[in-house]
């Protein structure tokens, strides 16, 4: 990376798009890399991935940019599957032809387990992409408990995300520098939002007031399926 | 007993459809029942996150493509097989897409299993699990990547056994076919 104004591009891979936790880690990184004077394109991997005509324009978009920001949440332990068809998809076309500068990738991931080492293997598989991709690895963030930010814009959501914020400020300083993600970022981003007690209690707690009807509530537990023996 | 086999390789790809074919003939030959899902010719959509099949029917997914039935398939099966190119370190679009469709099979609860939340299961038995990555020639690496990936599924599927085991484009039927037979014989399934 040269440490001139750069292009970014990010990359929203979660079904919620604009609204998802993912949209708002991504988007926190990308206004702070604005403030220190980049040029920023969104993509909502979801939308782009529907129609040949949007896979073109998501493979046009990878081309024009300096840096691949890639959001999305922890699916079965790795990328949803939509991202993964979006990487084959990159991978393919530049197979064929690529931009002669190096572009570089960043890769957020975020679950709803209190523990950032669960995003490990996702952000091995995209680093892995990196690497047989050929963009140059400028690092991962793995962030906890997502469910806590919940889509809402990162500014918004007060003390808890705060270590969240700042380690997407050091992240968008270093990068516009032209350096990788700083391991004060991953340090900051490791850091639990809440302890895994408080999790507990909250996240199961959470339910009674997602599920609407009391008698679905009843059956929470219920197994549809039986093995014929 | 009975096995799922999801295949999630793409066309052309001989290696994978010779693993299929060897992996169903032994466990034919020894008295399985086995359904294999060829996925890239199955209408799966992508998980939409939608979370009602926790929240409205729990344990059955609301969609209304081939990618329902996934979840029946898969825990009314005493092993289950992933069979997939190694994608990144992971498994290939075709292969997640559905195993995305999987999260009725659990609850939405939380607990802490070995200093770590998952989870809670819904079944009380879950399938055995083998992951087969197909690759052109060995790439340590990527290999790395998805065993790992594979040991945190077998966590989070609760898996009573797993086994991840790679083939390669170079491998011929007779190497394929030993490569099944061990992989198998790890988790327990023939000797």
């Amino acid at each position: 990376m040269t440490g001139q104004p750069q292009r970014v591009l990010l990359l929203i891979g979660s079904p919620r798009g604009a609204q998802s936790t993912s949209a708002s880690l991504g988007s926190y990184l990308l206004s702070e890399m604005e403030k220190q004077g980049a040029e920023t394109e969104v993509i909502n991997l979801y939308q782009y991935l529907k129609s040949d005509e949007g896979r073109n324009d998501l493979l046009e978009a990878v081309n024009r940019a300096d840096i691949l920001v890639f959001t999305s949440p922890l699916y079965i332990d790795c990328l949803p599957a939509p991202v993964i068809a979006a990487l084959e998809a990159i991978r393919e076309r530049r197979m064929v032809a690529q931009p002669p500068w190096r572009q570089h990738l960043v890769a957020l991931v975020n679950s709803g387990f209190p523990e950032p080492e669960q995003n490990a293997t996702a952000l091995a598989i995209y680093k892995q992409f990196a690497r047989e991709a050929e963009f140059g690895w400028a690092g991962g963030l793995a962030f906890a408990s997502g469910a806590v930010i919940n889509g809402k814009p990162l500014k918004d959501s007060g003390f808890i995300a705060r270590n969240a914020r700042k380690s997407l400020e050091i992240a968008a300083e270093a990068l516009a520098r032209g350096g990788p993600v700083p391991s004060a970022a991953v340090k900051l981003a490791d850091k639990p939002l809440v302890p895994t007690w408080m999790f507990l209690l909250n996240a199961n707690r959470s339910w009674k007031h997602q599920v609407k009807d009391p008698a679905v509530w009843k059956e929470m537990e219920k197994r549809p399926f039986r093995k014929n023996t | 007993m009975r096995a799922v086999v999801l295949d999630g390789s793409w066309q052309g790809d001989q290696t994978s459809r010779t693993a299929r074919e060897v992996l169903e003939e032994h466990l034919k030959e020894n008295g399985w029942k086995v359904r294999s899902l060829l996925l890239r010719d199955m209408d799966i959509r992508p998980c939409d996150g939608c979370l009602r099949c926790w929240t409205e029917h729990p344990g059955l997914c609301s969609g209304t493509d081939q990618g329902r039935m996934i979840p029946g398939l898969y825990i009314t099966s005493d092993l289950a097989v992933f069979l997939s190119p190694v994608t990144f370190g992971g498994y290939s679009s075709q292969l997640k897409k559905a195993l995305d469709r999987m999260i009725p099979n659990v609850l939405p609860f939380f607990e802490r299993i070995n200093g770590e939340v998952h989870h809670r299961k819904r079944y009380e038995v879950y399938p055995k699990l083998v992951a087969i990555g197909v690759l052109p020639k060995p790439v340590q690496s990527g290999e790395m990547v998805f065993r790992a990936l594979v040991d945190r599924n077998a966590i989070n599927f609760y898996a009573p056994a797993h086994a991840t085991g790679f083939m390669y484009g170079t491998e011929d039927s007779d190497t394929i076919r030993l490569g099944v037979r061990t992989i198998l014989s790890r988790v327990g399934v023939m000797a």
